[in-house]
């Protein structure tokens, strides 16, 4: 190196110094943690890749190499991937072996016509080996969030032994729109005793359905049942069903039903009728023997429908109804209750 | 719209400062053309400036409870480009204090009864409409009283504009008397509501409003003791850099010009509470202060961490959102569906999904309700769910809802979300979720440190985009199964609130990896992968829910994105058709942040921190920052 080349670097650190003398200490220390931050990923990545080369050590234990690869959830070394494919795809490799292989390339499954048809064989076959099909609806269950399209092999899952396989087929066939889903859980909810579902998940899956065939039914079931979780589902599913308005709104207003029961009815009649939620609050509200917390949650609907300026340019002076929310806000033996009537006054401003 | 900004940008900074400012004048005249009311399309939104104590400067902005202050309050842009009026018939207002607090009262005639709102109409020619303010009670901290002025139009309602005051207990901090300089200050414009800041710059100015020619006023710009949150920086900030002095001295010509300097967050100390962050100028050679602007570092924050009050805005902001203007139908009835409704709609799905496009098009999405929420409230951010870390303060009942038993999340009866409801949706009040993981737990997802790693050397977005089935996809369907909206299906997701959180937390890993990978070009293929535009490229291959596969019109960086391009329909089954409605448009613009446009491309999507597209001045992006990364 010559003495004028020597000076020249000299000459290039020392304004590298000083720029970054004179640049404010934030950016340092930003700087310093960008740099930390891709050392840390690097150095996951290696552990990744190691854990994965352990995995892939046919002499270990299939324990040994399961516990290997468990934590991390995927590869980033591409040969890798392929590598655990063909333990996936090896006939020859314990089942929970490939079931871990599986879960680790799990991102490759959409883009590989093989992988993705075995993923469908292992979900549809009852007598594949329960670790395979466990995966197999765990990549179903993930993927399929991206993939709207719903496979033939769903409706086969409806009949399926294992609860999960059928809560899994019958959420999305019906979240899809499926009618021959949705009667077979109707079909459950007027036959318990032969439904493929439990009633609180079934109604809760087909509250989800787009098309709503099963109101009439569910109506039934509120009369009739005796079952405390399941009748909870049905009032809470049912407020945009007409004919079940009249119920809904006496089981609200019953200081016999249980409170849970009540609170359902109410917010089954705000979701079906908002319009019209202060008829339906004011006598709870107004009634001083309503648990403090249903009262509260009426109170908290009404301030929903009555906050915006265009409520308060309609309504020229306070009704009724907020000079009752006034007085709780004052005497309320409850402190929620004061509190949520104190923001109603505070949100709503009613021209007192 | 995206060349006339470069061709201003260029412009500006090839001419003498006059010629900039009226350039920077006849910019916010073209953007103020653009920004619509949030959810009201057809409407343009006011821009609206406040005076407390009729004046520009904020030296006299101190009431007393005794008597009450002339306010007053004008639309800022009246007139069209040609002169015909923007707003004929004027604007009506609610004058009011923001909800939650009531330490003033208003009235429209002087020595009126003060109430805790009034209504006014700002006359459509520009002129000012004038109100009177009176303190119910004292504060001790400066700007802790706010004026709000918010719409009464009939679609909705938008908070316009909030100004900061005080009613002091004695004197107030600058006394009237001896006279001190006046300065006025501008951040962002001549309005407020564009006076909540993240990292990046803004571009603001101030000037010597009673200054005689030839003097000079040396003033220091700093921010009031004991709340450290902004950051400043002279007019030389290089492109792509942003403010980070403590404090900025500035020589203000007595000729009463203006002086550019930019503004930026503390990312040490982000905001809890609107105008907590307070612009402090004194007289640089004797520290007298001369004036106070109230501010917000609005930044989004771990939604495990927030303060009380901030969970609370929060909350009544999403509610205002949900129950009152109904906004929030709007957004579930865009995410993956047409018109047919919950059933879903391939074509719909793909425009967000299973493709390049993922990342930019959640980017949009989460930033437009970002967007309508502070319409509702100006103070609120779009908070994340950081989801690979447990979150025992969302999961409760008087935040997003907690999940032991049963089908819905329990909620306390004071939560404004109690009960959440979707008109149109035909499904219950409450939101059906249940989460396996507990109140302490978190879904199965790739780890943040995982994510980051993905793909190899160089590290380009075509690996990191994967990131769609995994953390994204179990995110969703790990939370609940069976009976979660959350995890039902894209076309129900969206009726859970917790879907934004989760999304802005996506969005959060994916400008993490961009600041880790130094990935901002937008024109890059390492920064995004499919670039150009969509010219007929086949439909997707035969394993459509890959990630790779997507190739559909609005895939690519130059192509505009449905629904906010309000493209619509086209031949069935072609790689460009586009589902046949789309709700949320335009893109509701916010005033002072130019990006994204109202109708938004991948591309703008992109560049986050705009610094693509604006490389010869800096720019604050797409406006909003994150708690956990300093993307300069």
């Amino acid at each position: 190196m010559t003495t004028s080349s020597r000076f020249e670097r000299a000459i290039v650190k020392a304004t590298i110094f000083l720029l970054l003398a004179a640049s404010p200490a934030l950016l340092h220390a930003q700087e310093s943690k960008r740099q930390a931050l891709a050392g840390e990923v690097d150095e996951y990545r290696r552990t990744v890749h190691e854990a994965a080369a352990t995995f892939l050590n046919k002499q270990l234990s299939p324990a040994e190499r399961i516990k290997a690869i468990s934590p991390y959830p995927f590869l980033y070394d591409e040969k890798q991937v392929q590598q655990f494919k063909s333990v996936v795809l090896d006939n020859e490799e314990r089942p929970e072996v490939r079931a871990t292989a599986l879960d680790k390339i799990i991102r490759v499954v959409p883009g590989d016509e093989r992988l993705g048809k075995l993923v469908l064989e292992w979900l549809g076959n009852r007598g594949a080996p329960r670790a395979l099909r466990a995966e197999a609806l765990k990549v179903e269950a993930d993927l399929s969030f991206s993939n709207p399209v719903v496979p033939e092999v769903y409706q086969k899952l409806l009949d399926d032994p294992e609860p999960q396989f059928r809560v899994f087929a019958f959420t999305k066939l019906i979240a899809h729109g499926d009618a021959r889903a949705q009667q077979k859980l109707i079909q459950g909810l007027e036959n318990p005793d032969a439904a493929a579902l439990p009633g609180t998940t079934a109604i809760g899956i087909l509250s989800m359905a787009p098309k709503k065939e099963f109101y009439p039914a569910l109506y039934r079931v509120l009369q009739t049942t005796r079952d405390g979780p399941t009748r909870l589902e049905a009032i809470r599913a049912l407020g945009f069903y007409p004919e079940a308005r009249e119920r809904l709104i006496a089981i609200s207003r019953d200081a016999k039903e249980k409170e849970e029961f009540r609170e359902a009815a109410l917010a089954a009649l705000y979701a079906g009728d908002r319009d019209n939620i202060i008829a339906y609050a004011t006598p709870i509200v107004a009634n001083p023997d309503t648990p403090p917390r249903l009262q509260g949650i009426a109170i908290q609907m009404t301030i929903d429908v009555r906050q915006a300026t265009s409520w308060r340019a309609k309504a020229k002076t306070a009704d009724e109804y907020d000079r009752l929310v006034q007085r709780l806000a004052r005497e309320a033996a409850d402190p929620e209750v004061r509190r949520i009537a104190s923001k109603y006054v505070e949100s709503v401003r009613p021209h007192y | 719209m995206l060349q006339t900004i470069i061709a201003f940008e260029v412009i500006r900074m090839k001419t003498t400062p006059w010629v900039r400012a009226l350039l920077s004048m006849a910019l916010l005249l073209l953007i103020s053309r653009c920004a619509t009311i949030p959810t009201c399309p057809d409407k343009l939104m006011p821009i609206v400036e406040i005076q407390v104590n009729s004046t520009a400067s904020n030296h006299d902005d101190y009431g007393t409870t005794t008597a009450d202050m002339p306010c007053r309050a004008r639309i800022a842009n009246p007139y069209q480009l040609f002169g015909n009026k923007n707003f004929p018939g004027g604007v009506a207002v609610e004058i009011r204090n923001p909800a939650g607090s009531s330490n003033l009262a208003f009235s429209t005639t002087a020595g009126g009864t003060g109430s805790a709102t009034i209504n006014q109409t700002l006359p459509d020619d520009g002129s000012w409409a004038t109100f009177y303010v009176t303190g119910t009670s004292t504060s001790a901290v400066d700007k802790s009283a706010i004026v709000e002025m918010a719409t009464s139009a009939s679609c909705t309602e938008v908070v316009l504009a909030r100004k900061a005051m005080m009613i002091p207990q004695g004197a107030p901090p600058i006394p009237p008397t001896p006279a001190r300089p006046r300065v006025e200050i501008e951040v962002g414009t001549v309005a407020t509501i564009d006076d909540y800041i993240a990292w990046s710059p803004v571009s603001s100015r101030i000037r010597w409003a009673d200054g005689t020619a030839n003097a000079t006023l040396n003033v220091t710009l700093s921010n009031m003791q004991g709340a450290d949150h902004l950051r400043f920086t002279n007019n030389t900030l290089a492109a792509g850099s942003t403010a980070t002095n403590a404090t900025l001295s500035l020589s203000l010509p007595g000729s009463g010009s203006w002086v550019e300097f930019y503004v930026a967050g503390n990312f040490a100390s982000p905001s809890t509470a609107d105008k907590d962050a307070v612009l402090e100028v004194t007289e640089t050679a004797t520290g007298t202060l001369l004036s106070r602007d109230g501010l917000m570092v609005r930044i989004r924050k771990n939604a495990n961490n927030l303060t009380t009050p901030e969970r609370n805005r929060y909350l009544d902001a999403l509610k205002k959102v949900d129950a009152t203007y109904d906004s929030y139908i709007k957004f579930v009835k865009t995410h993956s569906r047409d018109s047919t409704g919950p059933v879903g709609s391939l074509v719909a799905h793909r425009q967000a999904h299973q493709g390049s496009a993922f990342l930019p098009w959640h980017r949009a999405f989460v930033l437009h309700m970002e967007r309508i929420l502070q319409a509702a409230d100006p103070s609120v951010a779009l908070h994340y769910w950081k989801f690979d870390d447990s979150a025992p303060n969302i999961f409760t009942q008087d935040f997003m809802g907690s999940n032991t038993a049963g089908n819905y999340a329990m909620l306390a009866p004071g939560n404004p979300i109690v009960s959440w409801s979707l008109p149109g949706e035909g499904v219950a009040a409450g939101i059906q979720r249940q989460t396996p993981y507990g109140d302490n737990g978190h879904p199965t997802v790739a780890t943040e440190t995982a994510t980051l790693g993905l793909g190899m050397p160089p590290f380009v977005f075509a690996d990191f985009k994967t990131m769609e089935l995994n953390p994204h996809n179990p995110a969703h369907s790990t939370s609940g199964g069976g009976v979660s909206w959350i995890a039902g299906s894209p076309a129900i997701a969206t009726r859970d609130p917790l879907f934004f959180f989760l999304h802005s937390n996506v969005e959060r890993l994916w400008g993490r990896w961009q600041w880790l990978r130094n990935r901002n070009n937008n024109v890059d293929v390492a920064t995004y992968d499919l670039q150009g535009s969509y010219a007929g490229a086949p439909a997707m291959g035969p394993n459509a829910h890959s990630v790779a596969a997507n190739r559909t019109l609005g895939q690519y960086a130059d192509d505009s994105m449905w629904p906010w391009d309000n493209k619509t329909g086209g031949t069935p089954g072609d790689p460009a058709e586009r589902p046949d409605i789309a709700i949320l448009t335009p893109f509701p613009v916010a005033v002072d942040v130019l990006l994204p446009f109202a109708q938004p491309q991948v591309k703008t999507m992109v560049d986050w921190l705009g610094k693509s597209l604006f490389t010869t001045t800096p720019s604050n992006g797409l406006g909003y920052g994150y708690d956990d990364f300093f993307p300069f």
